[in-house]
């Protein structure tokens, strides 16, 4: 008896609390044919505006699983005593994360056009005043996953150097394999050049929308 | 006349109530299992369709405080089918780390709509999902071979009002409920195009699921927030 009296009381609160509701319901009666009602639906799909930058080592590629990698790789060239001075030279093999010095790189954004941009020391220094120019790192792209491959900003002394990669329906999706190289067509004096963010040896990359 | 499946498809009355009854009598409550939600009205003049999508408005509940569950169903003295002209919405927000990586996202609803009104059942879990259900009533005794369906009338692509665009084709839904193990009166599906069938109601039947819908995300959009309407219509020859 007193378990009838609960259940009671609770259906008495399932029966009256639909009347506190609001939204979107329809009814339509009589004889007409078709006979019909409706009822809508509203969808909403919230997307942020990004950009995610890799160059080398990173999380992430052209078609997601971005993450921030603090990883910054290091491109070596290490000329025998015949090589120097004798024309273009390749890196070291443990250079860039795929070796070689072939670094990927990954530019996507979804905020229209990116301005994609190289930011270079006044050279790579010895630190006992003899500079090597930024003008003889060269930067070739090659094809990696996407249609449009990823071009890479020219490196110049003291310099900010920036291209435009053209948004297609305001999304970037570029990545490219780009291998740098030492062009090595004069003799410096014997040192070491740069190195791991001494002596000039970093460069910056710079992806922005606006 | 004898019982069809849909005179099978029958339910606890709601989740606290099956808690007492299942002290008294688990015997009880195994014998009254709940499937996907459709039940046999009995046949009522005047013809009426009745379709709620998200929250919607009723005068009680259609079968009544004292229901039975035992169909033909009666609408119950003084329920009623209400208008509520209030659209729900389902939206995702995409985490930026995560635009157009492939992993589906699940959406949401603002609906608060869980209960059924056909008897204050808990037949959905709102907000994750979004309660879709109504009934067809003839004066004619069931079984007369009508069914009103359901069609949804999809604009292709929701926009940002800037111009971009995201397919509709990108949005899909599952369907289920408490207590639901059988086929559903509106499945499982996604957008396919402008016009498509998403569910039917016998003639002289009460039908109902709830929808949790999803974005695939397999592309990246531009930056922005997209909206899209689908009109849902009830309708019988």
């Amino acid at each position: 008896m007193r378990i009838s009296t609960v259940i009671k009381a609770l259906l008495a609160v399932t029966a009256v609390t639909p009347l506190l509701c609001h939204a979107e319901s329809n009814l339509n009666t009589g004889g007409g044919s078709p006979l019909a009602t409706t009822a809508h639906v509203d969808f909403q799909i919230a997307i942020p505006k990004f950009v995610f930058l890799r160059i080398g080592s990173g999380t992430g590629s052209a078609t997601g699983g971005w993450a921030a990698t603090a990883t910054v790789d290091l491109i070596s060239f290490a000329p025998t005593p015949t090589q120097v001075g004798t024309g273009l030279l390749n890196a070291t093999a443990a250079s860039g994360d795929l070796g070689n010095g072939v670094e990927t790189a990954v530019v996507v954004a979804n905020g229209g056009d990116v301005t994609f941009s190289s930011t270079a020391s006044a050279g790579l220094s010895d630190g006992a005043g003899d500079n090597i120019s930024w003008a003889t790192i060269l930067t070739t792209a090659a094809h990696n996953s996407t249609g449009t491959t990823l071009q890479a900003p020219a490196l110049a002394n003291g310099a900010t150097t920036s291209i435009t990669l053209t948004a297609v329906g305001k999304v970037v999706q570029q990545d490219a394999k780009w291998t740098y190289q030492y062009a090595n067509g004069t003799i410096p004096p014997a040192g070491t050049y740069g190195g791991v963010n001494v002596n000039g040896g970093r460069v910056t990359y710079t992806a922005s929308v606006l | 006349m004898s019982p069809g499946r849909r005179e099978l498809d029958r339910r606890p009355r709601g989740p606290d109530v099956v808690k007492v009854v299942a002290a008294v009598s688990l015997a009880l409550l195994a014998a009254d299992v709940a499937r996907a939600f459709t039940i046999t009205l009995a046949n009522e003049s005047p013809k009426m369709v009745y379709l709620q999508i998200g929250v919607g408005t009723f005068t009680g509940t259609y079968c009544g405080t004292n229901c039975t569950y035992t169909p033909p169903v009666a609408q119950s003295t003084g329920s009623a089918p209400g208008i509520n002209t209030t659209i729900n919405q389902v939206s995702v927000s995409v985490p930026a780390n995560a635009v157009g990586n492939g992993t589906a996202q699940a959406m949401t609803t603002d609906s608060t709509q869980s209960l059924s009104f056909f008897d204050g059942f808990a037949r959905c879990n709102a907000p994750t999902q979004l309660y879709i259900g109504g009934f067809y009533r003839t004066p004619g005794a069931s079984g007369n071979g009508t069914t009103a369906t359901v069609t949804a009338t999809v604009p292709i692509s929701l926009t940002d009002g800037a111009g971009d665009t995201i397919p509709f084709t990108q949005i899909s839904w599952t369907s289920g409920g408490n207590g639901a193990t059988g086929a559903e009166p509106f499945p499982a599906g996604g957008f396919t195009g402008t016009s498509q069938v998403v569910g039917s109601i016998a003639d002289n039947q009460w039908a109902e699921s709830c929808w949790t819908f999803s974005y695939s995300n397999t592309v990246v959009p531009a930056a922005g927030t997209y909206t899209g309407r689908v009109l849902y219509t009830l309708s019988v020859p």
